[in-house]
Parts: C-alpha cells; structure tokens; sequence
C-alpha cells in the first residue's frame, strides 16, 4: 500500500510515537490534572511536558498557553466562537477550509458578524507579502477584529506571507489567527516573529501525533470565552470555568495518549529536520510534477508552488472515480472537494473537485515511480 | 515543616515545581485541603519553609504567580 494522503493524516507514525503512546497505555495513564496520586501526578507532568514541546516549537514560552483540543477544527471554533462578539467584521483567505468557512460564513447567516474574503493572489507568479497586505488594507473596516488565514493550503502547496500579513495585522490591531493545519512540520512557524496572536494546528498531520488530537496557542493578552464547559479539575465548587488557560478551555479529560504521541511527534520533526522534511516533499513533489506533466491529458493546478500538496486531475475522469481507479492498484489519494469549496473555488475547480497527493517524509521515489506506472495504465485505458 | 505555595490550577504549580528543580529547590505537587481549597480542587507546591523565600524570588524571576503563602495551615 502507498499512502499519499498525509493532508488528511499522515501515515505512518514514527516509531517513537508508536512505542511511547504503548508505554502510557500500559504503564502511566492515570488521569492528567485530577487527584494527586502517583498515576495523575506521571500522566500530568506528561502532558505539561507536551505543552512545553508545542510551545517551544512554535515560538511561545508560555506552555500554559497552550491547551489542546480533539483535532484543529474544534481548535479554531473555540477562538472563533469564543473571541468574536456581535457587529465584529472578520476577514478570511479565499483558501480557507470549511474548518474556518463554514463556522464563520454561519455565523454571518444569524446576523451575528460580517466578514470579506481576501486574494491569496494562489494563481499569481511572483506574488508578494506586499501586494496581498494591499489588498488586505482595502478591506479593513473601523469594526475588522479579526484576520483569520490557513498557512498552507490544503488542495495545493501555496503559503501564505504569514510575516508580512502577522505585522499588518499587529499595527491596525486585528487578531491575527493562523490555521496552521498543513503547514505545522513542515514550515517553521514563530508566534513572536510572525506576530501571531493565535495559532490553531492538528496533532494528527504534520505532527505525527494521534486522531484527536489538535491545540490552540494564545498569545499575550488573548482570552477567549470558553465555549464548553465542564470538570477542569480545579475550582470544582465554582460554577464557572477556571479563568487562566490551559483549564479554562479544556473541559472534561485531556487524552494523555494524544499529548504523548504529538511530543513524540515533535521530536521526530526537531531531529529529522523541518528543512530536510520540506526539502523532501519538494522533491517528490517535483518528480511527481514531471510524471504528470508528461500526460497531455492532465491538469495540474497551482504547479508554481512547490510542497507536500499537489493537486491534479485527468480530462473527463471525475475526481472522485481517479482516486477510487488508484485506490485500486494499492495508492490512496483524495479526490473531490477536500472540505475546501473556497481553496477550488479559487483554483477553478468548483465542480467536480480533482485529486490530492500529499506527501510525508515517509514516501520515497519508488512509490512515486508505482503511482506513475499505475497512472499510465489508468489514462490509457 | 514543609511550606506551600498555592496555585490556580495544576499547570501551573507543575510550571512552579520545575522552575525549582533547575534551581535545585526540591518541591513537590499536592492537591490542598480544607481552608486552601476554598473553592474546591485546588493545586500548590509544598517546600521546605528554609528555601521560601527563595522560591518566592524564582517564582517572580519566572513570572509564575503563586495565589497564596502557607506554614503548614497557617496563610503567611
């Protein structure tokens, strides 16, 4: 089996992951942040421990100000949900997943906000932070309170200038908050640096962790409101959730297994290298680029951007029927829409959706040279 | 007699714990009782009271806010 879905999850985990998420099981995972008996006392130093290893990736050193979540698309309705206030304006890319489309687009439905999308300028050669920054500016309004943008797309390998656009949004004011679905492990990100305020990511992509797995960091002076509530384990007489981070926002029991395995998987990522791993995907996605390209029948979408993601489709052969074809000589892939109609919309492919590679330090040549030769028996036939 | 700080939450008193131990103060997590957990589940560090004010110092230096200071039950 090939596996070049590594968007959705990737597959497979390192062995670290595997071996320290068994150790847990079976020797420490006591309940993290309840009682102070020996198990709870392991399980939630673990957990710290993991909150540490986020932080410290992603530029923070406040590990408090990291609380995890059951994968990204909770991570980002909680700051949504949990920050924005009736009358707030909100302007997100026009590559963003359903994960921020959709509950920000509801709640526009209700009346509750407005917002504008901005140009990722996806389709533009030798686009620039500058340019998309000016066309940001024209969308501001006195009541824009936040500026929500997925880092990497992802239907194809476009990153957006997350510098240029963070220091925008720093200077006006706006919260900035960054999806950082597909492009946590593979692109260095920096809270500090690219002025951050939020971060949301999955633990299950880029990460290496398990499937329920996802976390939000905060910034300084970034409070949401919780939106679940429940035991925290502290204050418990109180009705109301605890008022700092991480409890405030974490009700009901943290999976240690998921923290351990996203540690886990961020030490994979420190010692295999962010450069080496990124450096890896181009390369596939290079060869992959030139397989495809030799098929005069052939899309593929957005090839100025060079990563993990690439996005194609065959004339005539629906998306959705490609991938179940190459599903069929062993290779997994995504067709269709990927939860992402802005990102097609975008890239012209709203109706129909196209087929998605997307790769991990895992893949080597040799699959690619299987997926070539299974190509070349399915557009021939 | 062991002294205690106490603390908004666990989190936060295993951040307290493991900015004593890189300064070689040993301490150790405690869930509190009776008059410390006014509010029910509450988390503090317990220390030797000889090197409290130098956990007071290191817990300033590493910006972690302890709520309140205890001598065995006694609020300092």
């Amino acid at each position: 089996m090939i596996y070049f879905d590594n968007a959705a999850t990737s597959f497979p985990k390192p062995l670290s992951v595997l071996r320290e998420v068994t150790k847990c099981i079976k020797s420490y995972c006591g309940n993290p942040g309840r009682g102070a008996h020996s198990l709870s006392r392991i399980s939630s130093e673990k957990v710290f421990t993991a909150r540490e290893e986020i932080a410290s990736l992603f530029g923070s050193d406040k590990p408090e100000n990291v609380f995890f979540t059951y994968n990204d698309t909770y991570a980002l309705n909680m700051v949504i949900k949990g920050l924005l206030q009736k009358g707030d304006h909100v302007l997100i890319s026009d590559m963003e997943h359903n994960s921020v489309y959709r509950p920000i687009a509801v709640m526009a439905e209700k009346g509750l906000i407005e917002f504008d999308i901005f140009d990722s300028m996806c389709l533009s050669w030798g686009r620039n932070g500058e340019e998309i920054c000016e066309g940001i500016k024209k969308l501001i309004k006195p009541n824009t309170k936040m500026l929500i943008a997925a880092h990497a797309s992802n239907i194809c390998s476009a990153v957006l200038p997350i510098c240029e656009i963070g220091a925008l949004c720093r200077s006006l004011g706006i919260i900035f908050v960054l999806d950082g679905a597909q492009s946590a492990g593979h692109i260095p990100i920096s809270m500090e640096r690219d002025n951050i305020d939020v971060l949301c990511a999955p633990g299950h992509k880029g990460l290496y962790g398990l499937q329920g797995s996802g976390f939000v960091i905060l910034g300084d002076g970034i409070m949401p409101n919780p939106i679940i509530e429940g035991g925290s384990g502290v204050n418990s007489l109180d009705i109301h959730m605890p008022e700092l981070s991480p409890e405030r926002f974490e009700a009901g029991t943290v999976s240690v297994p998921c923290a351990i395995a996203l540690c886990e998987g961020i030490k994979f990522v420190r010692e295999r290298g962010m450069e080496e791993i990124h450096e890896h995907e181009c390369t596939l996605f290079c060869r992959a680029f030139d397989m495809l390209s030799s098929f005069e029948n052939v899309t593929i979408y957005a090839p100025m951007h060079i990563g993990s993601v690439l996005l194609f489709n065959v004339d005539s052969v629906p998306s959705e029927r490609l991938s179940d074809m190459l599903d069929g000589c062993g290779i997994c892939t995504r067709g269709g829409y990927h939860c992402s109609p802005l990102g097609h919309r975008t890239l012209g492919t709203p109706t129909g959706g196209a087929v998605r590679l997307s790769f991990s330090p895992f893949n080597t040549m040799r699959e690619l040279e299987t997926f070539y030769s299974s190509m070349k028996s399915i557009v021939r036939a | 007699m062991d002294c205690i700080a106490s603390f908004s939450s666990q989190t936060y008193a295993i951040k307290a714990q493991r900015a004593l131990a890189l300064n070689s103060i040993p301490s150790r997590v405690i869930k509190l009782d009776g008059e410390k957990s006014k509010k029910g589940c509450s988390y503090g560090v317990e220390i030797p009271c000889s090197l409290l004010e130098n956990s007071k110092i290191i817990f300033e230096r590493s910006r972690i806010k302890a709520r309140n200071f205890y001598r065995g039950d006694t609020e300092l």
